[in-house]
């Protein structure tokens, strides 16, 4: 009885700390996530919050547990401690460690969106451009064929690919292209919150220029918030509000993303900024 | 108001020796609305540095920057973010954009971001560069084609295209010729009458004579 009574009060407490979180209109949550491989560490005791139309990115170099933490907070990786959480479109707060796996898909597809660093991840290949849009609305209960087409069209607009290139398949595109297709496919769901791993990473700098230029444009137009992974700086400099470093999965440094840049504090932050080559 | 309080900033630079640089020591002083303070001292004494502190660019080492009720030391991204958006402009030396991006939109910028429509917000910048005399045939191009004085001045209609009640000047007219230096004087006065606070840097003389109402030496604090 008495223990029964303890828990209730437990669960209380947290009921009034989740009810203080959503007060704050935040959007998305993250608190002390750690991810272990065997003995090696992916991340550790990484916190983050983001409100809607954000940006954060997350820098660091190769192996520093970048898209290991990405991976963590979209829930494609399970975490081994922590908590996440996402504010949903209904203005309930989920726990992402303590819901269903269908829940989760279906918010992964919905409020959240996730892009690759490499089209054919993000992509399938062996539908037209068109189906590959369509299929994200069809996932979410759109039936109607003619209007999910219409709305593939407009998107493929959006993102600059010649829509009479609507029925092929991405195969048949460039890397810029499928890159852009990809971003078009995560973003008509409307998601709130979309992760982008490395999202001009393989691309050509002209290329490069148009994606960042579109995201920006998204972001602003949408009040989409991101957060970008990337280990180039001039990237995250002209996207991002705020930034993390990391450094063998840890959190070394956090704040204004010019003031990172431009003053950094760590050691390992310094030494960072300080190697990029100027143009 | 703008206010600085006994302002130290150091940089350690960790990976060139643990090299400690002390840039500068208390500075003190005030800017008041519809004051323009001219930063003045060599080369190397902190007046870029100054600016960076005020604007959130760089970590201050000790003491305190006030704009209005504002502590810029105590202040989360998120709240300087804000601040900047709304309240504090900077002109900088350098324009930073996304490539490919036209003028007109680089422009634009700023009001879109406070929720200012299109249409007004194109209107503006149109007066704006048509005032600086950017050529129109060049408002759809990407500033990064442009000469150095031209994206100097791309930064400037930036700058004063929202009216900031706080504004932060480095070398807005370092590049330019007399005939644009005048414009862009003229901007400033405008401002200062509008009841901007502002700092700024320039190294011309006449410059400086013209629009300042104060000079504080870094040197001499």
């Amino acid at each position: 009885m008495f223990r029964h009574r303890l828990l209730q009060r437990t669960n209380q407490i947290k009921f009034k700390k989740r009810r203080l979180i959503m007060k704050q209109n935040f959007l998305f949550q993250a608190s002390n996530i750690s991810k272990y491989y065997g003995q090696n560490v992916g991340c550790k005791n990484v916190s983050l919050d983001i409100n809607p139309g954000e940006v954060l990115g997350i820098v660091g170099e190769s192996g520093s547990g970048k898209s290991t933490l990405l991976n963590c907070i979209y829930g494609n990786l399970e975490v081994d401690e922590g908590d996440i959480f996402l504010n949903d479109k209904s203005k309930t707060i989920l726990n992402f460690t303590k819901i269903s796996e269908p829940k989760l898909r279906l918010i992964q597809r919905s409020d959240l969106a996730f892009v690759h660093q490499n089209p054919r991840d993000g992509l399938r290949m062996n539908i037209s451009a068109g189906g590959n849009i369509g299929e994200r609305l069809m996932a979410i209960g759109h039936r109607n064929y003619g209007e999910i087409r219409q709305i593939a069209a407009n998107w493929l607009e959006k993102v600059e690919i010649d829509v009479s290139r609507i029925d092929d398949k991405p195969s048949t595109f460039s890397g810029g292209m499928q890159q852009r297709l990809q971003i078009a496919r995560n973003l008509v769901t409307r998601p709130r919150l979309i992760f982008m791993d490395e999202p001009t990473g393989g691309l050509d700098v002209s290329v490069q220029a148009k994606i960042l230029d579109l995201l920006r444009n998204l972001v602003r137009e949408l009040g989409i918030a991101a957060v970008i992974v990337t280990h180039d700086l001039a990237v995250v400099r002209l996207l991002a509000d705020r930034i993390i470093v990391m450094q063998n999965g840890n959190v070394i440094e956090a704040g204004l993303c010019d003031q990172v840049l431009d003053d950094p504090q760590h050691k390992y932050s310094q030494l960072l900024v300080s190697s990029v080559l100027q143009v | 108001m703008i206010q600085i309080k006994n302002l130290n900033k150091s940089f350690q630079l960790y990976n060139q020796n643990d090299t400690n640089i002390n840039v500068f020591k208390n500075i003190n002083f005030r800017v008041n609305k519809g004051e323009v303070v001219a930063l003045t001292g060599n080369s190397g004494t902190g007046k870029s540095t100054l600016l960076k502190l005020i604007y959130g660019s760089y970590v201050i080492s000790k003491g305190d920057v006030l704009i209005s009720d504002i502590n810029i030391r105590k202040s989360s991204p998120r709240d300087i973010l804000k601040l900047r958006k709304n309240k504090l402009g900077y002109v900088s030396q350098f324009l930073r954009v996304v490539p490919r991006v036209p003028t007109i939109d680089v422009v634009i910028e700023p009001l879109l971001e406070i929720g200012c429509e299109k249409k007004i917000a194109l209107k503006k910048a149109q007066e704006i560069l048509e005032r600086l005399n950017i050529p129109k045939n060049l408002w759809n191009l990407s500033p990064l084609t442009f000469s150095g004085g031209e994206q100097q001045r791309v930064n400037i209609a930036r700058g004063f295209i929202h009216n900031y009640p706080y504004l932060l000047l480095d070398e807005p007219t370092a590049s330019l010729d007399q005939n644009n230096k005048n414009v862009v004087l003229d901007l400033i006065e405008k401002a200062k009458l509008n009841g901007s606070a502002i700092i700024g840097i320039f190294h011309d003389e006449t410059a400086r004579n013209k629009v300042a109402t104060r000079e504080v030496n870094l040197e001499n604090l």
